[in-house]
C-alpha cells in the first residue's frame, strides 16, 4: 500500500471507513498476469451510519470487503478503518467481518467454533463461552450448539456466521452477502442484530447483489460495478424518483381500488403497479406453529 | 503474510490443528490396521528354517515391520496435511483467521505446532500398539558410538588392523561388518580379535555372503581398543565400508526402541509438515506435497542418515532397521529438536503472503 501525501485524519472522530484512490487486483495464470478488480475507489462512511455496497457479481464488494476487514492487501491508495490501517491488529479488533462463504471449521461444533473465533478476537474465555451462549439463543442456534458446523444446513451456517460477526461487539461491522443462503428466521435474525449494533452506534457495510435485501437497513448506497464507484450518496436520494411513491394498503376491495386509481389518473399521475402485498413467509410459519 | 501485532489467544487454534491431525476416520484407520497386522508372523521362513531365529529377534522382526508400514502411510499423509494447510486457508479459512486481531506469525506456528502435537500423539498411540502387539521383550542393548571404516580387501591368510578411536569403550560389543568375495570359494572363515594391552577377546565365524560379526570388548583394560581381522579361509574377505563399525552396551528394555523411532519420527515428521505447509503457499498442494515427498525420499535413502544424522528423518530409517534386530538405535542428533524447530518456524517465510 503506497503512502498517501496528504493522510486521512486519525483522530478519535475519524469516519468510520475512508478510501482513497484504493486499487486493488488479483494475479492470474502461469505469468502471473494483474488483473484489476477495484479501480480508484474513493468513498467515506461517518460513524453509525449503515452503507449498502450493491452491484452485480464480480464487481469487487467482496474484496473491498476484505481490505477493509484486512483480510487482503490493497494494491494502491489508501484504506481506513476508524482512521487506522485495518492491517494493524488493534483496529481489527474493534471490527467484525461475515464472509460471504461460510467457511468455518466444519469439524467443530457451534459452541467450539464460536470459542476459537473469541479467543482468536482476544476475548476473555469466559466472557467468550456466555457471548457464545447468549448469541446462539438468539440466532435459534441454541439446541444445535454442540453439533459439528458439518451438519448444518445452508442457512444455519449463514445464521452461524451471523452469531460469529456480533461476537465482539464490533465498532465496525462488514457483512458479505449477509442474505445469501438465509433461512426465513434467518432473516429476522439479521434485522435483529443489525438493528441492535445500530442501536449502539455501530457502522455496517452490507454488501449485496440483490439490493432489495439489504436496502431498508442503509442509510447510504454505494453502487460498484466493474471494480469502479459508480454511485455514492445517500440511499434516498439515490433511489428517489421526482414524484414516484410506493403505497401499502389494506382492507380495500376491488372497487375503491378502482376509484382509487381513477381518482391518480384525473390527477394526472400513473398508476404503476398493483399487486396482491402476501403475508411474510414468519407470519406463514406462526399461522402454522398456531395450528400445530 | 505481513507480520501485524497479535493481541488473540491461540490455544484455541492449536487445539484446532492438533485434532485434524488426529482425524478418527484416519487415526483409528492406521491404528485398526496395525492391530490386525500384529497378528501376522513377521519371521521370514528361511530364518525360522534355519533355526537362526530368536525371540527377540521376531519381536524386533514385528516392530520393524509395523513401525515400516505405520510410518510409509504417515508420511505420506503428513506432506498432503502439510500441503493443504494453505490451500484450506485460501479457500477461505484465512479470511476468519486475518480478520481477528492476530499476528500472522503467532498463528502459523500454533497452527504447525498444534499439528505437529497431534502427530506425536498419533505416533504415541501406533507405539503402544506397536508394544502390545510385539510384547515389551527383555533387556537388549543401545548402539553407542560408531566409527567409519574403509573398504578393504583380505586374501587368505592376510590380517588388518582396525583401531578403535571414538573415546574408549569400557564394555559392551563391537561389530563389524564382513562379506566373503565371489569366487572359486564363495565361503570364508574369518577370526576377529579385540585387543586391550595385555587383554584379547575372539570371535571366528564361516562368512557366506554378507553379515556383521560381533566380538566382546575386553574389560578392566584402559588401554586402547584395536580389532584385528584375520582371514582363515580358503576365500577372500572384504571389509564393507558402506556400514561403519559399531559398539554396543547393555541398555534398557526392547520397548525403548519405539520410543526411539517415536522421537525420530517426530521431529522429522513435524520439520517435514512445516515444510509442507510453506511449500503450499507457494503453489498448489498437489505439488507441495509431491515436492516435499520428494524431499523426504531424499533424505531417508543412502547414507543421508549416517553421514548427516543431523537431518530430520535422515536417520529414522536405519534406527528402524536396528529395532528390528531388537536392539535400541543410538540416542537422536543434539541439534535434531533445533532444527526441526528452525525448518517449521522459517517455513513461514517460505509460504508469502496467503493471498
Amino acid at each position: 500500500m503506497h503512502p498517501m501525501s496528504s493522510p486521512p485524519n486519525t483522530t478519535h472522530e475519524a469516519p468510520a471507513l475512508e478510501l482513497s484512490d484504493l486499487g486493488s487486483c488479483y494475479r492470474v495464470g502461469l505469468l502471473q498476469r494483474k488483473r484489476e478488480v477495484l479501480h480508484g475507489v474513493n468513498l467515506t462512511l461517518e460513524r453509525g451510519r449503515c452503507l449498502g455496497l450493491v452491484g452485480p457479481n464480480g464487481s469487487g464488494k467482496s474484496t473491498l470487503l476484505q481490505i477493509l476487514a484486512g483480510v487482503q492487501r490493497s494494491e494502491r491508495g489508501v484504506v481506513r478503518v476508524l482512521g487506522h490501517d485495518p492491517r494493524r491488529a488493534r483496529t481489527r479488533a474493534r471490527l467484525a467481518y461475515l464472509p460471504e462463504d461460510s467457511p468455518f471449521p466444519a469439524e467443530l461444533s457451534a459452541l467450539a467454533a464460536l470459542d476459537l473465533l473469541g479467543a482468536l478476537a482476544g476475548l476473555p474465555r469466559k466472557e467468550v463461552r456466555s457471548r457464545a451462549e447468549r448469541l446462539l439463543e438468539r440466532v435459534g442456534l441454541s439446541d444445535k450448539r454442540l453439533a459439528p458446523l458439518r451438519t448444518f444446513s445452508r442457512g444455519m451456517m449463514r445464521r452461524f456466521g451471523l452469531a460469529q460477526a456480533f461476537l465482539s461487539e464490533p465498532e465496525v461491522v462488514l457483512l458479505d452477502e449477509p442474505t445469501a443462503g438465509l433461512d426465513a428466521p434467518g432473516f429476522a435474525v439479521l434485522e435483529d442484530l443489525v438493528s441492535e449494533a445500530r442501536h449502539r452506534g455501530a457502522s455496517l457495510v452490507l454488501a449485496s447483489h440483490l439490493p432489495s435485501d439489504v436496502l431498508r437497513h442503509c442509510d447510504d448506497l454505494a453502487l460498484l460495478l466493474d471494480g469502479h464507484l459508480r454511485a455514492h450518496g445517500p440511499t434516498d436520494e439515490l433511489l428517489a424518483v421526482e414524484g414516484r411513491v410506493q403505497l401499502e394498503l389494506e382492507g380495500m376491495g376491488p372497487a375503491p381500488l378502482k376509484e382509487l386509481e381513477m381518482w391518480v389518473r384525473e390527477a394526472g399521475g400513473k398508476v404503476r403497479s398493483t399487486s396482491p402485498s402476501g403475508r411474510s413467509l414468519l407470519e406463514l410459519y406462526g399461522q402454522a406453529e398456531t395450528h400445530a | 503474510m505481513p507480520s501485524v501485532e497479535g493481541r488473540g489467544r491461540y490455544g484455541e487454534l492449536f487445539r484446532l490443528w492438533m485434532r485434524r491431525s488426529l482425524a478418527p476416520y484416519w487415526s483409528l484407520s492406521l491404528l485398526g490396521l496395525l492391530g490386525l497386522l500384529s497378528f501376522a508372523d513377521w519371521t521370514p521362513g528361511a530364518l525360522q528354517a534355519g533355526g537362526m531365529t530368536t525371540p527377540r529377534l521376531a519381536r524386533g522382526l514385528e516392530r520393524q515391520a509395523l513401525w515400516s508400514i505405520a510410518l510409509l502411510l504417515i508420511s505420506g499423509w503428513t506432506v498432503w496435511h502439510g500441503a493443504r494447510v494453505m490451500s484450506r486457508w485460501r479457500e477461505g479459512e484465512w479470511s476468519w483467521i486475518a480478520s481477528r486481531p492476530v499476528s500472522s506469525f503467532r498463528v502459523w506456528m500454533a497452527t504447525w505446532s498444534g499439528a505437529s502435537v497431534g502427530l506425536g500423539l498419533l505416533l504415541i498411540a501406533v507405539g503402544l500398539v506397536v508394544e502390545v502387539g510385539a510384547g515389551l521383550g527383555a533387556d537388549t542393548v543401545r548402539l553407542a558410538a560408531t566409527q567409519a571404516v574403509d573398504d578393504a580387501r583380505l586374501e587368505p591368510g592376510e590380517t588388518l588392523e582396525l583401531p578403535w578411536q571414538v573415546g574408549t569403550p569400557d564394555t559392551g560389543t563391537v561389530r563389524v561388518f564382513l562379506r566373503s568375495s565371489p569366487g572359486i570359494d564363495p565361503t570364508t572363515d574369518v577370526r576377529v580379535e579385540a585387543r586391550r594391552g595385555k587383554k584379547v577377546a575372539h570371535t571366528e565365524v564361516r562368512l557366506d555372503g554378507r553379515r556383521g560379526v560381533e566380538v566382546e570388548v575386553p574389560t578392566q583394560s584402559n588401554r586402547p581398543l584395536t580389532l584385528i581381522l584375520t582371514n582363515t579361509g580358503g576365500g577372500a574377505l572384504a571389509l564393507d565400508g558402506s556400514s561403519p563399525m559399531e559398539l554396543w552396551r547393555p541398555s534398557g528394555s526392547e520397548w525403548l526402541g519405539s520410543c526411539s523411532v517415536i522421537w525420530r519420527a517426530f521431529l522429522g515428521l513435524s520439520a517435514l509438515l512445516g515444510l509442507a505447509m510453506g511449500l503450499g503457499g507457494r503453489m498448489s498442494a498437489a505439488s507441495a506435497a509431491g515436492l516435499s515427498g520428494s524431499l523426504l525420499l531424499t533424505a531417508t535413502t543412502g547414507s543421508v542418515g549416517y553421514r548427516l544424522p543431523w537431518i530430520p528423518l535422515a536417520d529414522l530409517p536405519a534406527a528402524v532397521t536396528i529395532v528390528g534386530e531388537g536392539r535400541l538405535p543410538m540416542s537422536g542428533h543434539l541439534l535434531l529438536p533445533l532444527i526441526a524447530i528452525i525448518v517449521g518456524a522459517s517455513a513461514w517465510c517460505l509460504a508469502g503472503r496467503v493471498r
